[in-house]
């Protein structure tokens, strides 16, 4: 038992003489909670988080090189795809969503509007593999990646030898996407004694705790779960949301509750981006929700708010809004990698 | 840098010479003896037809159906290959995971060493919920051989594809692809397959009349959702699988 011990302090030793300049643990602030992805399957790895962003930047797992992850999740708009109410793929071909804000997946429990995928790893198959988004095979795909001079290298560098894996491509996107924290926003700031709310935003904070907090609840601005907000089916998409991966009935509408932070940004709102504007949605807590058996209890009969209560509340919500997360080069496009040649 | 490594590894050979000698002390009156004698068994997976062993991509009659069909796909994953002894497991169980790919002869052969054999073999028919929810895995298990579901979480325990004339649908194809791993849907099974003989060398035969008795093909030519329907047929391939010589 003793002997293991010391074994195992070595092993640490020797371990960190190879990796301990490459590997990392995830940064956040104090009043975030402890993160859901487990890390010790796929430790952070700077080298790895660098195969990760080429990956995800890469149109190379589109079917015809045109598609990348950042077409519809773009650096510049919290990793959402802003000004689509459906996101588009692959010739050009509408999906049925609207493409999510990559923030803080570390914490994600589920993933994709209806919670079909369980783990980080997978989610990324989903868009790989659909017909209208990137349309391509994924073992395809990842013989395109084995061919490739330049993954060759970052594969190398990343896992010690040049082989392309399913395992060692989900894992590196995984390790990228994780890195992608949100914290840094006027909220944060005011959480850590840094910064202070002003008047509006205070009396915003105090409705927001109020009204929104139970389902976007702080400080990640959602609970995880799914909810029906009462927007009622698009009548041109018929989406039932999650009842068609538990097959629930219970479910019927429900759709995962996104976060709130960064919202400036990531417009249009709601699964299937219906509402353009944070005036919409506003209006259609308080005077349109549409009842139906699976409505949230907290929803029924509508949010009171008056037009003073919305004005405050925006003005808190735009404390969520973090702008060093969306002009942090670290995340953008890995010109190094893929233009070398340039400035 | 090195000189230091050198030193960390002398020390860490001293002790573990000095960790063997102490277990050999101490432990030598708990451990059972080791056997002498072990069976290396060689378990083949083949698909039957009537008796009859059947390949992938020829077209065979088959009573069952009243029509003809051909199968184009079969794997599936085995996992947790051990025995069982008067209805208890007997012996370690071999956790490795095997995707058996009728397309891919090696593929279809499970080499177990054990110094006893019980009554029963007994594997899993499918991959567990934990491998399931726990992220990307390499070698048979990565997603790259087809056996992920990419739009929902959870691998394809079982698939079968192929085409027969009386499936009403694109090219007369049918599709079965089962999994699942979330309650009440779970789809992973245990196989328990009596020994009607030993042999080093033992056939374990899936007679594909079992699926066709159980599954309205014309009716439901694709299955491709985890779903009480394909708990169900899980289990009946998971049942019909037996010993051959």
């Amino acid at each position: 038992m003793k002997w293991s011990f010391f074994i195992s302090i070595l092993f640490t030793v020797l371990g960190l003489g190879y990796y301990g300049d490459r590997l990392f643990e995830l940064d956040y602030p104090d009043h975030f909670p402890k993160p859901e992805y487990q890390f010790k399957s796929n430790p952070l790895d700077s080298n790895i988080v660098q195969l990760g962003r080429a990956l995800f930047y890469d149109p190379i797992f589109s079917k015809d090189n045109s598609i990348s992850c950042a077409s519809c999740h773009s650096p510049y708009n919290s990793f959402a795809h802003t000004d689509h109410d459906l996101s588009h793929g692959i010739g050009d071909s509408i999906g049925h969503r609207n493409a999510p804000a990559l923030i803080n997946l570390a914490w994600n429990k589920h993933f994709m509007w209806d919670g079909a995928i369980h783990n980080l790893d997978m989610q990324a198959l989903a868009p790989i593999e659909h017909p209208k988004e990137m349309g391509s095979s994924f073992a395809e795909a990842i013989q395109r990646i084995s061919a490739s001079d330049l993954y060759k290298k970052l594969f190398f560098i990343s896992y010690g030898d040049s082989i392309a894996t399913g395992e060692r491509a989900l894992k590196a996107l995984s390790q990228f996407q994780l890195t992608l924290v949100s914290a840094a926003s006027k909220y944060d700031q005011v959480k850590l004694g840094r910064d202070q709310f002003s008047n509006q935003e205070t009396k915003g904070y105090k409705l927001f705790r109020k009204h929104c907090n139970s389902c976007h609840s702080e400080p990640l601005f959602t609970n995880g779960e799914f909810a029906n907000n009462g927007i009622g089916p698009d009548t041109t998409l018929y989406d039932v949301g999650r009842l068609a991966i538990s097959k629930d009935l219970d479910d019927a509408l429900k759709f995962k509750i996104p976060t709130l932070r960064n919202l400036e940004y990531t417009f249009p709102y709601m699964h299937d981006g219906r509402f353009r504007y944070l005036s919409e949605v506003l209006k259609h807590y308080t005077d349109v929700i549409e009842y139906s058996e699976t409505l949230h209890a907290d929803l029924v009969g509508g949010i009171k708010l008056s037009s003073n209560d919305q004005v405050d509340l925006l003005a808190f919500l735009m404390t969520l809004t973090d702008k060093e997360f969306v002009f942090n080069s670290q995340f953008h496009y890995p010109k190094e990698l893929f233009l070398p040649d340039e400035d | 840098m090195n000189n230091c490594k050198g030193i960390i590894y002398l020390l860490f050979l001293i002790v573990s010479l000095h960790a063997c000698k102490s277990s050999r002390t101490f432990d030598n009156g708990n451990k059972p003896p080791k056997l002498k004698f072990s069976t290396k068994f060689k378990f083949q997976f083949k698909l039957s037809l009537s008796n009859e062993e059947l390949e992938l991509g020829k077209s065979y009659f088959s009573p069952t159906l009243n029509d003809s069909f051909k199968i184009d796909v079969l794997r599936f994953y085995i996992t947790n290959i051990g025995f069982d002894f008067a209805g208890a497991p007997f012996g370690e169980m071999e956790k490795e995971y095997h995707l058996i790919d009728f397309s891919n002869d090696s593929s279809t052969v499970v080499n177990i060493e054990t110094p006893l054999h019980g009554d029963h073999l007994t594997f899993q028919l499918g991959v567990d919920s934990l491998i399931n929810a726990g992220g990307a895995m390499d070698g048979v298990l990565d997603p790259v051989n087809g056996m992920y579901w990419s739009w929902q979480s959870g691998y394809v325990n079982f698939k079968m594809e192929g085409s027969s004339p009386m499936c009403q649908t694109r090219n007369n194809k049918f599709n079965l692809h089962l999994g699942g791993f979330l309650s009440p849907n779970q789809s992973a099974c245990q196989v328990k397959i009596p020994f009607t003989h030993v042999a080093e060398e033992m056939n374990i035969d899936l007679p594909i009349e079992k699926i066709f008795e159980n599954y309205k093909l014309s009716e439901v030519p694709d299955i491709m959702s985890p779903g009480s329907e394909t708990v169900r047929l899980s289990k009946v391939i998971a049942e019909s699988f037996a010993f051959k010589k």
